[in-house]
């Protein structure tokens, strides 16, 4: 148990790159977080209220603000004064004014264009979403004009017209709504930054700690086993691993509301596996014969390098092709693929060769680490 | 009868083309110090590898408490302690942590090892610094923070490579009391150092070792009788001419003669009253001095004379 409880002690040393490592990982979660999820801003509709002055009343004015009512919430301008109006428009309680000039339709038919009697619209300056009101209103005229232009009378032109806006309506309306179904992706993301910088920086120097020539030598002379000292080593240093992986996920999984379901399993599998990889790449930087102080920068370089060239910091569509190219070397790169796969719907099979690259990564270098390793404890005795 | 402790037969040890150890043999005997002695290169620390089965050998045989030694014969591991060249310890852990690690590898019991881990602190006097951290200790606080966690398991064979290098005299002289006071205690010691007159002061043997070889063993006195040099004379004079160090060399005895810096050393072979000789020389050619002194070959004299004076390269 000696060996055991001296991990501790040593690795208290390091708490406070523990700590500041999983203070950092938290603080970018969180920022992104809160920014959204990388751009994936999804399209609603949105209900506006408007309020209509209609001095046309002809049929196609009439049919326009049937559509615009599918869509929106209409108040007719009879039903108050202009300054009750501007009241509503200050208090934000409509989006847009519109007034619809007369012989407006009348016009309209003739020419097939809005000319010269346009439609007056008066947006709220603080409402973006006004502007939608009058795409709206270009997307009807634009079409009832292309079917009555193909021979359907108005009736038909305004049927088929509202009809083929409706299959559009779900996504004519752009609103700034974040999607939070995406959350997990986004702070799923940021987790191999996490485990990469906390364990290197704080599991890491333990390990080479007593991994160092000197330390081994003396302890190699003992008349404790090798194999055992090494199995109490192995078990402190996955006890550690767990109990950050364990707080990762939870802090995560809080962060995005989302746990237990079925692509939050994947999403961990997925997590514990780049986790494992983490581990073996520890494993081989500790078979190098380096000394703890040079811990704090292998971390930065690794944990900074890791995340850029795997899609961590930045999406891997934004990434360049020659940084792409080296990125596939990666585990993180895998990582990010794997949870685009899951994202759009993969389940464990679509996901199983990210997963199986990033163990091969961790195999391979662990394996070039414990021969480089051999070749430096020759030289060592 | 004396019993072996260590006993290494016809030892031979090769890095491919290099023979490290070349049928080297040694026996040391319960309750000796043994200082083992050598240039750099010579296969010291070879030989205490093999002994510690740290390094496989090609030939020969190495007996430990009268046992084979080998690498998985941790019963006879327990009852050894060394203390390396190079200080081992852990930045991170205090004194008594550090101590308490090492002791731990020998002792499972915490009780026990706790009572050892105070006299370890105590015997070599860390008391008031049992919670600093290595980096806060001196050079010789931090060289007896090396011994304690060596010795706090109370081995019987203790294997000191030395343990004194780059200390100040208060440190080491309370190291080589401590070592001395620990062979009264009954425990064996293995001691290699290149500080001759430390060597002479505590070792009850010695063994000079060279190319991996035997050279000579004895007892300091042994040896400095089994060498051609047995008396030096010292004189301290200015501006000697060249013609009254060649003069010198030529009296009966008389084997070498070196002047450097005001300081004519004369080394005799054999003879009785060369001093008298000597000072006669300076009277009858007006020749005056500062001081004159004579005194026995040192250890220092017997280990050069036998492994030569040119530089080895580090082992």
């Amino acid at each position: 148990m000696i060996v055991f409880k001296t991990f501790f002690k040593v690795l208290k040393k390091y708490k406070v790159s523990l700590l500041m490592y999983l203070g950092i990982s938290i603080g970018i979660i969180t920022i992104l977080s809160s920014f959204g999820s990388k751009g994936n801003t999804a399209y609603y509709s949105v209900s506006q209220q408007i309020v209509v002055k209609n001095n046309d009343n002809s049929e196609v004015s009439k049919g326009l603000i049937e559509y615009l009512s599918t869509i929106n919430g209409i108040k007719s301008a009879d039903d108050y004064s202009d300054d009750q109006i501007t009241d509503m428009m200050y208090y934000t309680r409509i989006s847009n004014s519109l007034v619809i000039p007369a012989g407006f339709g009348e016009e309209f038919l003739k020419t097939g264009e809005i000319g010269n009697l346009k439609i007056e619209s008066t947006k709220n300056a603080g409402a973006r979403m006004g502007y939608s009101i009058e795409t709206e209103i270009d997307s009807y005229l634009n079409l009832l004009s292309g079917y009555l232009q193909g021979g359907f009378d108005l009736a038909e032109a305004h049927k088929y017209t509202v009809e083929s806006l409706s299959d559009k309506s779900a996504v004519s309306v752009v609103a700034d709504v974040k999607v939070e179904d995406d959350k997990i992706f986004t702070v799923f993301t940021m987790l191999p930054y996490g485990i990469l910088t906390m364990l290197l920086s704080a599991v890491l120097p333990v390990i080479l700690r007593f991994g160092s020539a000197l330390i081994r030598k003396r302890s190699g002379i003992s008349s404790m086993p090798n194999s055992k000292r090494q199995i109490m080593l192995a078990l402190a240093s996955a006890i550690v691993t767990v109990f950050i992986v364990i707080i990762l996920i939870g802090i995560a999984s809080g962060l995005s509301g989302e746990a237990f379901s079925g692509r939050w399993w994947l999403i961990v599998a997925n997590f514990l596996v780049l986790s494992l990889t983490v581990v073996m790449l520890m494993v081989a930087i500790s078979n190098l014969g380096l000394k703890p102080e040079s811990v704090p920068g292998i971390t930065n370089v690794i944990g900074l390098s890791f995340s850029f060239l795997g899609g961590i910091f930045v999406p891997l569509e934004f990434i360049g092709s020659g940084a792409k190219i080296i990125g596939q070397f990666l585990p993180t790169y895998w990582y990010s693929e794997a949870l685009t796969k899951i994202k759009a719907g993969g389940g464990f099979t679509e996901i199983l060769n990210c997963l199986l690259i990033q163990l091969l990564f961790g195999v391979m270098v662990m394996g070039i680490g414990l021969l480089a390793g051999k070749h430096f404890e020759k030289r060592a005795v | 009868m004396s019993e072996t402790i260590v006993e290494v037969k016809n030892l031979v040890k090769r890095y491919k083309e290099l023979i490290a150890l070349d049928n080297f043999n040694m026996k040391i005997e319960k309750g000796e110090v043994f200082g083992l002695l050598g240039p750099n290169g010579s296969g010291k620390t070879t030989t205490i590898n093999c002994i510690l089965s740290l390094l496989d050998f090609d030939n020969g045989e190495i007996d430990v408490f009268g046992e084979k030694m080998k690498s998985n014969r941790f019963d006879l591991k327990k009852k050894i302690g060394i203390v390396m060249q190079d200080v081992a310890v852990f930045d991170e852990l205090s004194v008594e942590e550090n101590i308490d690690y090492f002791c731990g590898l020998y002792i499972d019991d915490k009780n026990l090892r706790k009572q050892y881990v105070d006299e370890a602190i105590k015997f070599v006097g860390l008391e008031d610094f049992t919670k600093f951290k290595p980096k806060k200790l001196s050079g010789g606080l931090l060289r007896r923070l090396n011994i304690a966690c060596g010795i706090a398991h109370k081995p019987e064979l203790i294997i000191l490579d030395e343990p004194t290098v780059a200390v100040d005299p208060q440190s080491r002289n309370k190291i080589l009391e401590g070592i001395t006071e620990l062979n009264k205690q009954g425990a064996t010691i293995i001691y290699t150092s290149h500080y001759m007159e430390e060597v002479e002061q505590i070792c009850t043997h010695i063994l000079i070792m060279d190319k991996g070889k035997n050279v000579t063993e004895g007892t300091a006195d042994e040896l400095k009788r089994s060498i051609k040099n047995t008396e030096n004379i010292i004189v301290y004079i200015k501006n000697l001419d060249k013609k009254h160090i060649e003069a010198i060399n030529n009296i009966n005895h008389v084997y070498e003669v070196s002047y450097m810096s005001g300081r004519l050393q004369i080394k005799c072979a054999g003879g009785r009253h060369n001093i008298t000789h000597v000072i006669s020389y300076f009277a009858d050619n007006n020749l005056d001095y500062d001081r004159i002194y004579s005194e026995l070959p040192t250890l220092n004299d017997v280990f050069l004379e036998i492994t030569g004076k040119n530089l080895r390269d580090k082992e």
